[in-house]
């Protein structure tokens, strides 16, 4: 018995040796490499007055030019929210966008082999039934992110693009030209476009059915890393990130306030200051904006992309997920 | 001995936490329990009352004796409050656990014209099926809102897409088995806490 417990302390003190040892080149191998980087800057940092020289001019530059906003939009989400049938349920539900993520349920899903790209197409969605589609016309409309049969796009950069793809069935596209046209879209404008036009209007008029249609809620918050005040001035473009489609008719910006009696009201607001090096929270129970008339069901993990116009910084599309209640 | 040692420690170490587990448990219900809203006193008793709910069958609040509700008063248009205070009482629920069974989660429109079965469904199903969403003519909501002492108003809103909107009372009332409301609880309220209210009154009436 205690020959076996001797030579099990000995194991174990070999053993913590050996983890020490190991501890030790793992602090010092990190350290020695941030030492040679240290001894080589300056190697490298020959012309450091020239840098120097750099940042003595710009404060003079700035001095001169007009304060400029800087804004950033973070953390921006969603409720919940039902809007019934009436809207595009109808037409894709949801249940059938779960069956999409079985991939051998997608047409055109063959043909295409390579890992990376059926890891990129976790997060993608199809089109209903795309034969009505003109391929020349809606093409030009598509963002990033197109699947189609491998064997028809030939660099790996195409494939970079494709994380949120859109999939349908690409047979009556083979041209290189379409595909160039695809790869190079920038702005995601939506595929409304690639819906026709009686679809769209059936849409409309079953949005329209119980007078308003519902509402939502999207809550996020602006800071203004400049040196000059700016505003909100207008939220545009309200579309369902995974499937091109229109969420909301109008967005609106609102401020609900509570008086001393407890009665909640809310009012219109025609923007929302954020002033210079400062913050704006849009939040439950006071500032939000306001979607008007939802076309479908706001569902937990949907993302939802709006367009926030500013008085005088660029436009943004921001990303806002819709979160659990 | 290197054994020894450890399983000393481990002793140690599990009596802390039995120790730490026990403190913590021994208080699920006290007497001198503080309610986390507004208490109404005197305790006054609901006129019992008679609504239609989302699947447009009859409602009516005394229904089960055993149950106690959370009543809230809203809009389905309400993009924020309502909505955020449906979304809160969600996760009182789920504080809840198995105790939820014994509550109505309840909501009662403000804006009856708008609100009907059918929409209170559409726009309560997103939140949790087994809510209770009631609406009535304006006569019968009028009365209701009198017992709770709940303000609806209609506002107009200028050039908004939304035509108006309802500013209105907005508590949650916690309503106890004997019809008794005891806690209104202010927007934003604290939902952990709202469920311990809950519990003390299951427990204590």
């Amino acid at each position: 018995m205690k020959p076996k417990t001797i030579r099990e302390l000995t194991i174990m003190r070999i053993s913590i040796k050996t983890w020490l040892i190991g501890l030790m080149v793992i602090l010092i191998l990190p350290a020695a490499a941030c030492g040679t980087d240290d001894v080589a800057a300056p190697a490298t940092a020959a012309p450091t007055p020239i840098t120097v020289t750099l940042p003595t001019t710009a404060p003079a530059l700035t001095a001169t030019s007009e304060a400029i906003p800087s804004i950033r939009v973070l953390d921006a989400w969603a409720r919940p929210a039902g809007a019934g049938t009436s809207g595009m349920e109808s037409m894709m539900s949801d249940h059938s966008m779960d069956d999409m993520g079985d991939a051998t349920a997608m047409p055109g899903m063959d043909s295409m082999k390579s890992d990376d790209a059926m890891g990129g197409m976790a997060d993608a969605t199809a089109m209903p039934d795309m034969g009505s589609m003109k391929p020349e016309d809606s093409m030009d409309d598509m963002a990033d992110a197109v699947t189609m049969p491998m064997d028809s796009i030939k660099p790996d950069d195409a494939m970079d693009d494709m994380a949120d793809a859109v999939t349908m069935p690409m047979d009556p596209m083979k041209s290189d030209d379409a595909m160039g046209d695809m790869t190079d879209a920038t702005a995601m404008t939506g595929m409304d476009t690639m819906m026709s036009d009686e679809a769209m209007g059936d849409m409309g008029s079953m949005a329209g059915m119980d007078g308003m249609g519902s509402t939502g809620a999207i809550y996020f918050r602006l800071v203004n890393d400049g040196d000059a005040a700016d505003a909100l001035v207008a939220v545009t473009d309200v579309y369902c990130k995974s499937t091109g489609e229109v969420v909301a008719t109008s967005a609106e910006m609102h401020e609900s306030s509570m008086d001393s009696e407890g009665l909640m009201s809310m009012k219109q607001v025609q923007n929302i200051p954020i002033p210079a090096s400062g913050s704006v929270e849009l939040e439950p129970g006071g500032l939000h904006v306001m979607l008007l008339d939802l076309q479908s069901d706001l569902i937990p993990g949907d993302i939802v992309l709006l367009t926030l116009d500013f008085e005088i910084s660029s436009n943004q599309v921001i990303e806002a997920i819709v979160r659990e209640p | 001995m290197t054994h020894k040692l450890l399983k000393e420690l481990m002793t140690a170490g599990l009596t802390m936490a039995v120790m730490a587990a026990v403190a913590c448990s021994s208080s699920p219900v006290q007497e001198d329990h503080e309610f986390s809203g507004a208490v109404t006193t005197p305790i006054r008793e609901i006129a019992d009352f008679v609504l239609t709910d989302q699947d447009g069958e009859s409602y009516r609040l005394s229904e089960d004796p055993n149950q106690v509700d959370l009543i809230f008063f809203g809009y389905t248009l309400c993009p924020d409050v309502c909505p955020t205070t449906l979304a809160e009482l969600v996760r009182v629920k789920r504080a809840l656990g198995d105790r939820a069974d014994d509550v109505n989660f309840i909501m009662v429109t403000v804006d009856p014209e708008r609100d009907t079965p059918e929409v209170m469904k559409q726009r309560l199903s997103v939140f949790d099926e087994s809510f209770v969403g009631l609406t009535g003519d304006d006569a019968e909501l009028r009365a209701v809102w009198k017992s709770f002492g709940v303000v609806a108003k209609r506002e107009s809103v200028g050039e908004s897409a939304a035509g108006y909107l309802m500013a209105h009372t907005a508590y949650t009332y916690l309503v106890d088995q004997d019809m008794k409301l005891r806690v209104k609880y202010r927007f934003g309220f604290n939902p952990d806490e709202v469920a311990a209210d809950v519990i003390q009154i299951l427990e204590n009436s």
